[in-house]
């Protein structure tokens, strides 16, 4: 075996390994959009331990006041989203 | 040229031009001049009729197909263009993963391209029967897909309805350990109304839930919009309780630091 031949095995090996030589892989098409993006699933289920916020007796103001933020982001969210309801919702079903 | 090719030739040219003279020269052999003239004004006139309906007709022909072909075709971009508008509308959601685009927006996809492959064909067709052949399967084709955007709209409303759902939740498990981890005595009227609110909540999105279980736009719509006016008004009451309880909390965190 020669030593160009051993090289190219070598690289074939290293390919087929990495997945580097498959075109439009899942991985490759997830990572095209913002992860919180692709947090957005139908079918997820709400983490309650997550969404937890960790207070307890020695929570700070400053703690409180992220929650706080969290439910205004979140509350945010919702006013968003029906925006893009109402989008869809004037959305021409009509087929000529 | 051969002799056989020469002999052909002459007997074609027999053939057109000897009835050429033998009309013109009959009338004037045997015919008066009166009749003579009377017959030239008849065949005046016939002949100018006949080219009169040739052109009608071929008129007529020229404009129906044309007429048929642009209609199909600004019927067929009318569709295409309302499915692009659909697309594009899912697309641009922040709130659905591509996954979920893909699916929802496979279907439309696939009907777009039958829908410009035809009219790529009724561009390029030359008679009124391929045109008409077509007009009949484009027909078919719409009457086959005509909830296809409908339907994916609809459940990718449902999709988002679901993102209010969880979102709700989510307020929900944060406002009320806040107020189980909120344990100081503090004079706020705060505390109450997001007691509240987060119990309207709940009951805003268990009927949220159903809707969307059975797959209910309409309701998961008015639950949706329901939620809003709620999780705002939770959201204003929380900063007003943190800004209300600001020393006892301090004071709280102090004392068990």
């Amino acid at each position: 075996m020669s030593k160009n031949t051993f090289s190219a095995i070598l690289l074939v090996g290293a390919l087929m390994l990495t997945g580097a030589g498959c075109f439009n892989s899942s991985s490759t098409k997830s990572s095209s959009l913002p992860p919180d993006q692709e947090e957005y699933d139908a079918n997820a289920e709400v983490d309650v331990e997550a969404e937890t916020p960790d207070l307890n007796a020695n929570s700070t103001v400053e703690d409180y006041e992220d929650v706080s933020a969290e439910i205004k982001d979140l509350s945010e969210d919702i006013e968003k989203m029906n925006a893009e309801i109402n989008s869809l919702n004037s959305v021409n079903t009509n087929l000529e | 040229m051969n002799v056989k090719n020469l002999l052909s030739l002459f007997v074609v040219l027999q053939l057109i031009v000897m009835p050429v003279f033998a009309v013109q020269a009959a009338p004037k052999d045997n015919l008066t001049a009166e009749e003579q003239a009377e017959l030239e004004a008849k065949a005046a006139e016939s002949k100018a009729q006949a080219q009169e309906t040739a052109a009608e007709v071929a008129e007529k022909l020229g404009l129906e197909f044309a007429d048929l072909q642009v209609k199909l075709i600004a019927g067929l971009d009318k569709s295409v263009e309302a499915i692009d508008n659909a697309i594009d509308t899912i697309n641009a959601s922040v709130y659905m993963s591509s996954e979920t685009k893909v699916e929802l927006t496979d279907g439309l996809k696939t009907l777009q391209g039958k829908l410009l492959d035809y009219r790529r064909q009724v561009n390029n067709a030359d008679t009124m029967e391929e045109l008409q052949a077509m007009n009949t399967e484009v027909i078919a084709l719409l009457k086959a897909n005509k909830t296809v955007i409908i339907d994916a709209i609809k459940e990718s409303m449902l999709v988002i309805t679901e993102q209010v759902s969880q979102s709700v939740e989510k307020i929900k498990i944060k406002a009320e350990a806040a107020l189980k981890a909120l344990d100081v005595e503090c004079d706020s009227e705060s505390f109450a109304e997001i007691e509240k609110l987060v119990a309207e909540l709940e009951t805003t999105n268990a009927s949220l839930k159903v809707a969307i279980e059975a797959e209910d736009v309409a309701t998961a719509k008015t639950q949706a919009r329901a939620a809003i006016s709620l999780s705002v008004n939770l959201a204003a009451s929380f900063a007003v309780l943190v800004d209300d309880c600001e020393e006892e909390i301090q004071a709280q965190a102090e004392i068990n630091l």
